[in-house]
Formats: C-alpha cells, structure tokens, sequence
C-alpha cells in the first residue's frame, strides 16, 4: 500500500523536500520529474528518511543535462508508468 | 509487473506552453497502453482549461497539444473533461455557453466536452489511479 | 459509486492565487455526492485557516467564509500539518475553530486517493 510521490518544482525555490520529508512512509517512492530533477545531484534528498526509494524521470533529467547520482536511480516514461501502477496512490508536490 | 490492465483519471492543472504538465501528462498517458493500461479520463482543471483552447495555433516547429489531445482521445477513447467553472472565467465556452452568454463563436469545442467537479470526483472514484500533473 | 476514500491537500497560501478555492470546491463536491474528502492544510496551505480574513482579490466569496461553513457537509475537522505552522511563526489559537493536528505521513498512507492543490 506505498505511495508515489511526485516532485516537478525545483527543490532550490521551494521547500518542498522539507515538507515531503513529513510526507512519507516507509517504502514509499519518490520520483524527480520536470525542474524536480535539479534535487538529483546536490545533498537535498539526503532530508528524506531512510527507506525511501528514489527515483529521476530520465527524459526530464537528459533535456536539462542532469547527469544521474548515487541517491537516485534514473527511469524512463515506462518506468514511470510502472511506479504508479505498483504503488497504491499518487500524491503530486507543487 | 503486479498490476495489469489499470484504468487512469489524470488530472491537468497546468497551462500549456507555459508550463511542462501539459507535456508530461501526453507523455504519461501515450505510455500507458503499452503495458496494458488506458486513460479513461483526463480533467482539466486550474489553468489546465488553455489546454481546451480551439484555436490554439502554436508555431509549425512546436509541438500541437491540441492535435495530441485529439489523438489521445482517438486512440484511448478517454474522456475529456473541462471544469466549466475554472473555463468559463477564463474565456473558454462551448456552444451552450457561448449562446448562453452572448457570444457569437465557441471557444472550446468536442472532444473536449464542458463538465463539473463532479466529473472530476467520479474519475478519482471510477478509475483505479488518479495522476495529478501540475504546473 | 465505487467507495474510496479521498484526501484533499491544501499546500499554497489563500488570496495569492485560486488553489485553496478550488481545493474547497473539490472537497464540497466529493461531500455533496455522498463522500466527503477529508481536507489537510500543510505548508504555507495552513495559512488559509488564520483567523480574521478578509475577503480578497481573487477570491470573491472568500476561503475563509467556504471553510467556515464546510462542517455542515460532513467536513471535519480541518486537519494541519504542526510543523507548517511552526515553521511560519504561528500557534493553533491563532486558527479559526475546528482546526486539529494531523500527522502528513500517516493521513496519506490511510486515503485511497490524494489531490493537491
């Protein structure tokens, strides 16, 4: 019954990974898409709690020339359709 | 894969060509039937109502996002859903409304079809998942 | 209907722009067809709930008059993130009546479906 999370706002602008941080549960996924990518090189996700897998939209991170990091792992679309599907619910962070 | 088959509701907050949910919302729902999944519907809501816009005319080099709403509909038979109260404000009327308010030319036309938040609180209940793709 | 249960997050400030508008529209209509959403403010969303709003620029009728009146559809109580409020400076008396303490995580992990706004 774990959730997805979506991030499309840089985390730079918002403080939007603060308040995700009181937002999941354990084995939830997190999934960087649009300017959310920026938070995949940079010490930001190290605010999420342990236990959380994370995730950067690959085409996203490829049009902005985000190259991958050791905390997130890079999906394609299909990936991303696959998350959503094995997670129970989607909550987008804006 | 555990699931298969999944209906999807996607929800559009976003305007187009000003922001990226539109884009990834086509993205996403192009990319659902190849693993058995289909859009069913999509509400457009927020600033997510431009996407409905007729006569939107991009320049021939830029993606068409109407023509790729069309489609999707051609393609997935999903709904799509215009919240009348956030496209009426926003200059966005059907032939009804138009009529309605003393305009002589629609602004949004089918597939795109005018409809409450109900519509949107029974695709969140119909459907299997609800994605939100925001601005 | 099919039966799930549906949470309504508020996360950006009111009067700035329509999101809390349309969040409580979303929410009045899931109580009007029988479900009513349970509704969380988090983030600078908690600012809706100060007391002693006016009406404003965007917001014609005013969100604080539509939050007001959500506890005769079923809506309630108004649930908020603690540490949002922490964060801004501000104490739950500073909150119009019906608000309680939520914890984000766990209101998310017990709801079917989410909408943010």
């Amino acid at each position: 019954m774990s959730t997805l999370h979506l991030i499309n706002r840089s985390p730079f602008s918002t403080n939007i990974l603060q308040e995700l941080a009181a937002g999941v549960s354990q084995d939830d996924h997190v999934l960087l898409v649009e300017d959310g990518v920026y938070a995949a090189s940079g010490t930001l996700l190290h605010a999420l709690p342990e236990g959380i897998e994370l995730w950067a939209l690959e085409e996203d991170c490829v049009s902005r020339g985000v190259t991958s990091s050791d905390t997130s792992k890079m999906v394609d679309m299909a990936g991303f359709v696959a998350l959503t599907a094995t997670t129970h619910r989607t909550v987008s962070w804006f | 894969m555990v699931s298969q088959g999944l209906t999807y509701a996607l929800m559009v907050q976003g305007s187009p060509y000003s922001q990226q949910a539109s884009h990834s919302a086509l993205r996403f729902a192009e990319a659902l039937p190849a693993q058995g999944h289909r859009v069913a519907a999509v509400f457009f809501y927020h600033d997510g109502v431009y996407n409905a816009a007729s006569m939107m005319t991009p320049p021939r080099d830029e993606p068409h996002l109407l023509e790729r709403w069309r489609a999707l509909y051609q393609t997935q038979q999903c709904e799509l859903l215009v919240c009348v109260a956030s496209a009426v404000r926003r200059g966005l009327l059907d032939e009804g409304e138009a009529r309605r308010h003393g305009h002589s030319h629609p602004t949004l036309e089918a597939p795109f079809e005018m409809t409450g938040l109900g519509q949107l609180m029974q695709a969140a209940l119909h459907h299997d998942r609800l994605i939100t793709f925001a601005p | 209907m099919d039966s799930k249960s549906i949470l309504v997050i508020v996360r950006h400030p009111p009067h700035g722009s329509s999101w809390v508008r349309e969040g409580l529209e979303t929410a009045l209509v899931g109580a009007a067809l029988g479900q009513p959403p349970t509704l969380l403010f988090s983030g600078d969303g908690v600012l809706a709930l100060l007391a002693h709003q006016q009406r404003g620029a965007l917001g014609q009728k005013g969100s604080a008059a539509m939050l007001e009146g959500l506890s005769l559809y079923d809506i309630e109580p108004l649930w908020y993130d603690q540490r949002s409020l922490e964060d801004r400076g501000l104490a739950v008396d500073q909150l119009m009546s019906g608000c309680q303490q939520a914890c984000i995580a766990d209101m998310i992990a017990k709801h079917d479906v989410v909408m943010s706004f």
